[in-house]
């Protein structure tokens, strides 16, 4: 699995921003709803981030030196913050987790010491992310992806699906996506498993 | 000429600074909702729209 793998989905080239872009700070473009969940609620959450930081950005307690009542407030107010970011984080996380009724099961085996020379790569190849075969599935079709390893922890990770799960040794971890677009989608091992 | 104690910054400026730091806070994280997360809910909405338009055509 490390050396990278990829989804290709049909022949219509991609224009949308599914593959890591150099400088890159935001997400890769979304393609399952798993994902426009994750997006959303991490969007959500950058709201109140962005209004606790500037707020508390040091012009207000500029002159204070000491006081337990501000020293209350700004320890209680972020405790009741991340209990309010939990409550749709986790309903996210369990809606993620349910596999439902899928029409196709794709087993992922991830493997140690995989390299490729860079002489090998064609123009307009993507260095560390393109692949000899590319694993062709379907769109709007629930889709499984059972994951286990042949050696070490490995980590089979799509970002634009939203796809994130380790590959572990003698275990089958499974995982599910319903793709709604085309295109061309590149993952890589994200794991430290050692090449 | 002894300089007078500084004292009561905290209680003249209270208000002003927690105008100015809510103020500010609350101006930016509206600016990031406005000018970046609506625009990206937006467009991705029409991508998909467009997207489901081009496969009804297809269908028929």
């Amino acid at each position: 699995m490390c050396s990278n793998y990829l989804v290709r989905l049909n022949s219509t080239p991609s224009i949308l921003l599914d593959a890591p872009a150099p400088w890159q700070i935001g997400f890769q473009d979304v393609a399952s709803p798993g994902f426009e969940g994750i997006v959303s609620l991490h969007d959500s959450i950058m709201f109140y981030l962005i209004l606790i930081l500037v707020t508390k950005s040091g012009i207000v307690y500029k002159y204070l030196n000491h006081g337990t009542l501000i020293e209350l407030i700004w320890t209680i107010s972020p405790a009741l913050v991340l209990i309010a970011i939990a409550f749709p984080s986790f309903k996210l996380l369990y809606t993620l987790d349910e596999v439902i009724d899928p029409a196709l099961t794709v087993k992922v085996t991830g493997h140690q010491c995989y390299m490729v020379p860079e002489s090998d790569l064609e123009e307009g190849q993507l260095r560390l992310l393109d692949v000899d075969n590319r694993l062709m599935v379907p769109v709007n079709t629930h889709i499984r992806f059972i994951v286990t390893s042949t050696d070490v922890l490995h980590d089979f990770a799509v970002p634009s699906l939203g796809i994130k799960i380790d590959a572990t040794p003698g275990r089958l971890n499974q995982t599910s996506a319903l793709i709604e677009r085309t295109g061309v989608f590149y993952g890589q091992c994200s794991e430290l498993c050692g090449v | 000429m002894p300089v007078a104690a500084i004292t009561g910054k905290l209680r003249r400026k209270i208000w002003t600074d927690l105008g100015t730091s809510l103020g500010l806070g609350i101006s930016s994280a509206y600016a990031y909702w406005y000018f970046y997360y609506i625009p990206s809910v937006r467009r991705k909405q029409e991508f998909y729209l467009k997207l489901e338009k081009e496969n009804l055509e297809r269908a028929s």
